[in-house]
């Protein structure tokens, strides 16, 4: 057996539990906002609206979708 | 029996002997019903390396037998013996002896393939009643001398006509063709020496131990063997020609100052004829030819007074790294360089040099040693076939099977090799100027070689060795030996075991990592929510149902789908916590469209879409969307969009790090594959295909 093999066996056993722990750990998804934007304030809930309370648009005019 | 024409005593076996060789004067008498007439005289036969005697005994093919004659035929290219043998069982046998190689037979009377000497070719095919035989040999046998008892009648001089046919692996079939038309078939097989279980070898009697024993030989006798004991004779050396100072104290060998090559000198010398000058054979007994290095003439030493083959004056020695006559050691066998063969191919694309060199052992006999293209191979002549194969009609790439291994037929040449260069010592007459075809087949790193001329035809086996190991061999430096171009036919495709061994452990986490990569596809994780959006709903703001998320830093999958048919809907979407705040946001898109081009079915977009998101801290949270509808570039009344189903799941696993890893670790595999691939290529580059 190659003296270099079980280097690389420790190697890849190391870049396995990297990935598992990066794949279930959500590595690199989007966080969440440090300052989340409160939707409650200006136009009136649509669902909520029996609350009587009030809030913004949050999506202002909406993302842009180019067609197709 | 009294010999008639000395008095001596000779045993007989009238159940065989029509011939008796007198062991004394070497009358010849043939024995008819009436009685024994000297009918000439016998060459006193040279003792060879030979384990056989007249004499001798032992076991072949579980039946005892006594070795009761020898006759040897010379043909173009050397000569052989064939050994008379009475067998226990009342019958008589032969096993003839040809450079070493073995082969027992019977006289046979049963249905022979019928065929005139002059229709055989070598590698025809010839139909037997349930047996194909391929002619393998042809030639015209000239009988040298004989000793002892011999069924047959026949004196030095006389010509037979002979084929040798093969049959399956080890089947030797040999017709000799009498003077009266009559066709004298013998069946057999071919054997190894170790086949031959012999009671005593010659060599354990102290027959052949003769090499320095004087042999004088009376007029009416051959003598093949010259003396070597005499110092007062002015030696050459085989290599260089340079003149040996050979040591007083008696020592059977000697080292050229010129050249540095150690001689034997225990052997038999012979005189060249050309130039007078005298040269110590290293090759044995069995050497046929020997090439003069003062000036440059072949000679034939077979006979009795060397004859000159031909004369080579503008013969170049080609730049090589070893030297006739030089020691080396192979595998633990101790070898002596003795000839040197250089083949030349031409083709459209260039001129193609094989030197072949010829290495002897007393005990072991010959091996080759091949360097093409800076390559080496060692190997020798086998006595085994491969059934049903006929060289002269493979195809490259062609496979069989032959010595458990699989062969694949790498190059074939009829237009012949011809022989360039001849040096040294050789078993068998070659000249420069002759042609062979060949067939290679490769297993590397073994390579299985069928050579045949006009009149016979030969198989060899040879392993290809690594330059440092041919240095070693030699006791020279791996640099002086000429640098590797190319790929060998049977080079093996070799790399460290690191690179060997790693490509195989990376493919078992490749397989690992692909299981991997499929769960996480398969299984997004738990569902914590599920909606059905109807375009109402996504037209403007639209805060979804809570939803629980149970962990901390939970990573999570939203799935998005729509039945859209050549049209597209955008989401934006927004994560709401408990206090109604958005702590992210992203979008969706599901854009499909297909249709007919040209009579060909497209489509092109995803109904689907996903979105992974984390969110931190466990509780209750909602989507907030909002959408966009349309077709093409246009985007139309959202209100006609269609409906959009949303998935949300909680512990979703990312694909992307374990299809990163996949990737990394299949491409050593790859890459070696890869250069595996090129290594062939260029290894089949060369063949003719």
């Amino acid at each position: 057996m190659s003296k270099g093999l079980p280097v690389l066996l420790l190697m890849m056993t190391g870049l396995t539990f990297g990935a598992f722990r990066a794949s279930t750990s959500g590595y690199g998804v989007p966080q969440p906002m440090k300052k989340p934007v409160s939707i409650r304030e200006g136009s009136v809930h649509p669902r909520t609206g029996r609350s009587g309370r009030h809030r913004s648009h949050y999506f202002v005019g909406g993302g842009f979708h180019g067609g197709k | 029996m009294q010999c008639r024409s000395c008095g001596a005593e000779i045993p007989v076996d009238e159940r065989f002997a029509n011939l008796v060789v007198c062991g004394t004067c070497n009358a010849a008498m043939v024995l008819d019903e009436k009685a024994a007439a000297v009918s000439g005289t016998m060459a006193v036969l040279a003792q060879t390396p030979s384990p056989l005697y007249t004499g001798g005994s032992g076991t072949v093919s579980e039946k005892r037998f006594t070795v009761i004659g020898r006759v040897r035929y010379g043909h173009e290219k050397g000569f052989w013996d064939e050994w008379f043998l009475s067998l226990d069982d009342g019958s008589s046998a032969w096993i003839s002896e040809d450079e070493g190689e073995f082969a027992f037979q019977r006289h046979s009377s049963d249905n022979p393939p019928t065929f005139a000497y002059d229709d055989a070719e070598v590698g025809m095919e010839v139909a037997g009643e349930d047996v194909t035989y391929l002619v393998e040999e042809k030639g015209i046998a000239e009988c040298e001398g004989a000793e002892g008892q011999l069924p047959f009648v026949v004196l030095p001089g006389e010509r037979v006509p002979f084929v040798d046919l093969s049959s399956g692996v080890n089947g030797l079939h040999s017709i000799e063709y009498e003077p009266d038309g009559e066709m004298r078939w013998f069946d057999g097989v071919r054997l190894a020496l170790a086949d031959l279980k012999l009671d005593a070898t010659a060599q354990e009697m102290g027959m052949t131990d003769g090499l320095a024993v004087e042999r004088t030989a009376g007029d009416s006798g051959r003598e093949r063997i010259v003396k070597t004991t005499d110092r007062s004779v002015s030696l050459k050396c085989i290599c260089c020609a340079g003149s040996l100072e050979l040591p007083a104290d008696g020592a059977t060998s000697a080292n050229c100052q010129y050249c540095g090559v150690h001689l034997d000198l225990s052997g038999r010398a012979v005189t060249c004829p050309n130039c007078e000058s005298t040269l110590p054979l290293q090759g044995g007994e069995r050497v046929s030819n020997v090439f003069c290095p003062e000036c440059n003439t072949q000679i034939d030493v077979r006979q009795d007074v060397p004859k000159i083959l031909q004369k080579l004056v503008n013969q170049k020695r080609p730049d090589v790294p070893f030297k006739v006559g030089q020691k080396c050691t192979f595998r633990g066998l101790e070898l002596r360089l003795i000839g040197h063969l250089r083949y030349t191919e031409k083709d459209a694309w260039g001129t193609y040099h094989t030197d072949e060199f010829l290495l002897h052992n007393r005990d072991a006999g010959h091996r080759w040693l091949i360097m093409y293209n800076g390559h080496f191979s060692f190997g020798e002549e086998i006595i085994e076939r491969p059934s049903k194969l006929k060289p002269q009609n493979q195809r490259p790439r062609a496979k069989f099977s032959f010595r458990d291994r699989k062969w694949t037929v790498f190059e074939k040449s009829t237009k012949g090799a011809k022989i360039t260069y001849v040096d040294g010592e050789l078993p068998w007459v070659a000249k420069v100027g002759d042609n062979c075809s060949y067939m290679d087949a490769i297993n590397p790193p073994y390579l299985l070689s069928a050579e045949w001329a006009r009149k016979e035809m030969e198989w060899f086996e040879a392993e290809y060795i690594r330059p440092g190991e041919v240095a070693k061999a030699f006791g020279i430096e791996k640099k002086d030996l000429p640098s590797r171009r190319g790929v060998a036919p049977n080079q093996p495709f070799l790399v460290s075991p690191f690179l060997r061994q790693g490509p195989v452990l990376m493919l078992l986490f490749t397989v690992l990592f692909a299981v991997l990569t499929a769960l996480a596809f398969t299984q997004p994780g738990k569902r914590v929510a599920s909606w059905t959006l109807p375009p109402k709903d996504y037209a403007e703001e639209h805060l979804t149902e809570p939803f629980k998320i149970t962990r901390p830093n939970a990573v999570c999958k939203a799935k998005f789908k729509a039945n859209v048919d050549n049209s597209w809907v955008y989401l934006d979407a927004a994560v709401v916590n408990a206090k109604e705040e958005a702590v992210l946001d992203f979008s969706a898109q599901m854009s499909y469209y297909h249709g007919t081009d040209g009579g060909e079915r497209w489509s092109e977009g995803s109904r689907k879409d996903s979105a992974l998101f984390k969110l931190a801290e466990p509780g209750n949270y909602r989507f907030l969307f909002v959408g966009q509808a349309g077709t093409g570039e246009n985007a139309g009344d959202v209100k006609q969009g269609p409906v959009v189903h949303v998935t949300v799941y909680e512990g979703a696993v990312l694909a992307r790090y374990y299809i990163f890893c996949l990737v990394f670790s299949l491409a050593p595999f790859v890459l070696m594959q890869m250069r595996r691939s090129a290594f062939e290529k260029k290894r089949w580059d060369d063949a003719d295909d």
